[in-house]
């Protein structure tokens, strides 16, 4: 579903999704590199729903040929809110991602992400390649 | 400074064609900084870092925020600002 694996895979599950939307769970490794501790800063959330809205694109992901045009690719972070410091690590987090609008080959997404169902990071971001 | 090519953040990032994650990018533009990040925006991944670049990570210091580039060479493979807790 999406190319990450390893400590870089971050989004797990998929709960539900609609056409613009999707709701998922993900996790954060211990043996990621932006670990210290039981705690990984905030901003990593960017990553999970960044991993969550390539999730959401209709077509199969594979590792990219060009890095510059690789689908799912993260190409900008509009605004990003970290209402915590950090998230905790190896705890199911909900990710959800919604589809904001696309002007090819950009589509924009609303992200958020939870930990024992309180908002962590809120942010809007663009991919490469992820128009639905 | 230069981006190991056995740095952690390549490992499935990804298999075959490892490039440097958008958020090692804010990673980088941290450095070692204590101060609590609120918030980013307005970054932009321009170009792809792959495993043994050299670059540079240029800061503008303000009062709550930070301007970050990073550049490889002469381009810039990233910019953005991040912003912390007064």
């Amino acid at each position: 579903m999406i190319p990450h694996t390893g400590p870089a895979r971050l989004f797990t599950r998929v709960v539900r999704t609609e056409s613009d939307f999707i709701e998922g769970v993900g996790e954060i490794p211990a043996m990621h590199p932006a670990v210290a501790g039981n705690r990984a800063p905030a901003f990593l959330g960017i990553e999970l729903g960044a991993q969550a809205a390539a999730a959401l694109g209709r077509r199969p992901l594979r590792p990219p040929v060009d890095a510059v045009e690789g689908i799912g690719h993260l190409a900008r972070i509009r605004e990003a809110t970290f209402f915590q410091p950090d998230l905790p690590v190896c705890t199911p987090l909900r990710v959800t991602a919604r589809l904001q609008g696309s002007a090819p080959p950009l589509a924009m997404y609303e992200i958020s992400i939870y930990a024992d169902g309180v908002e962590c990071v809120r942010a809007t971001i663009s991919c490469m390649g992820q128009v639905l | 400074m230069k981006i190991p090519a056995a740095s952690p953040w390549f490992e499935g990032h990804f298999d075959g064609a490892p490039i440097l994650p958008g958020i090692a990018h804010i990673a980088l533009a941290l450095g070692s900084t204590n101060r609590v990040l609120k918030g980013v925006r307005d970054v932009r991944f321009r170009k792809p870092i792959g495993p043994g670049a050299e670059v540079d990570v240029v800061l503008t210091v303000e009062k709550d925020s930070t301007r970050f580039e990073i550049r490889q060479g002469d381009e810039v493979a990233s910019s953005g600002v991040l912003v912390f807790e007064p």
